[in-house]
């Protein structure tokens, strides 16, 4: 779940305006082994900012949620 | 009551997590009591995650849950002599913030977890983690645990 999660970090932070900030309603549905090829799909959330991502393993969705992202230059971390 | 412990992640970490080598992030227990656990972690520098001296800090997700499976490692030990340890899963991250963008490795995480409620095997908790008390994270999650490793279901 990690490595895939990165994945999907990674491409939303990809032009380095943004970062993630947060997760909300992730549901991991199965569990992925060593091997295994997934999908990663990504859409735009309706929050400003949130990419919507689904994780799919032999076309089955095995983790879904949102992720949350601010501008790079937000003050908004301690 | 706090428990003392002799601390169980030290002493026989096998029988508290399933986890080995670098995916094992709790390294000790620092208290526990019903429904509580303060425990401590560390994301070494060989763990597949880790670049630069950073990890991203949803990372701290597993940690807390690590902690959740401890404290019910703990809870089902003194509760029921069932020492034996048990698969879990994370199911799912209501909410989480990052505080801080990554996790700094090979330095000492404090992690707290809350259970805020439960309805067997399902658990709910509150997971918090900070550095040199600086909040990197915080999240709710839910854990389910059943069966044992040798992949017995939980009574």
């Amino acid at each position: 779940m990690a490595l895939a999660l990165s994945a999907c970090a990674q491409q939303s932070e990809r032009d380095g305006t943004r970062t993630l900030v947060g997760l909300r309603d992730v549901r991991l549905r199965r569990k992925l082994g060593p091997g295994d090829h997934v999908e990663v799909v990504l859409t735009e959330g309706r929050e400003p900012l949130s990419v919507r991502f689904e994780i799919r393993c032999d076309g089955e969705p095995v983790t879904v949620g949102l992720l949350l992202f601010a501008r790079a230059d937000d003050s908004i971390r301690g | 009551m706090t428990r003392s412990v002799a601390d169980p992640i030290r002493r026989a970490p096998h029988l508290v997590l399933p986890h080995t080598g670098t995916a094992r992030l709790l390294t000790g227990v620092v208290r526990s009591e019903a429904g509580f656990i303060e425990a401590t972690a560390r994301v070494l520098a060989t763990h597949p995650l880790a670049s630069g001296g950073r990890a991203p800090c949803f990372l701290g997700l597993e940690v807390g849950a690590q902690a959740a499976a401890a404290l019910e490692a703990l809870l089902r030990g003194t509760e029921t002599g069932d020492g034996s340890p048990r698969v879990g899963y994370l199911v799912s991250v209501r909410e989480a913030t990052f505080l801080q963008p990554d996790l700094p490795v090979d330095a000492s995480l404090v992690v707290t977890a809350h259970l805020e409620g439960a309805a067997p095997p399902l658990a709910i908790y509150r997971i918090r983690i900070t550095v040199d008390d600086v909040e990197f994270l915080h999240a709710t999650l839910s854990t389910y645990g059943g069966a044992s490793v040798d992949g017995h279901a939980s009574p």
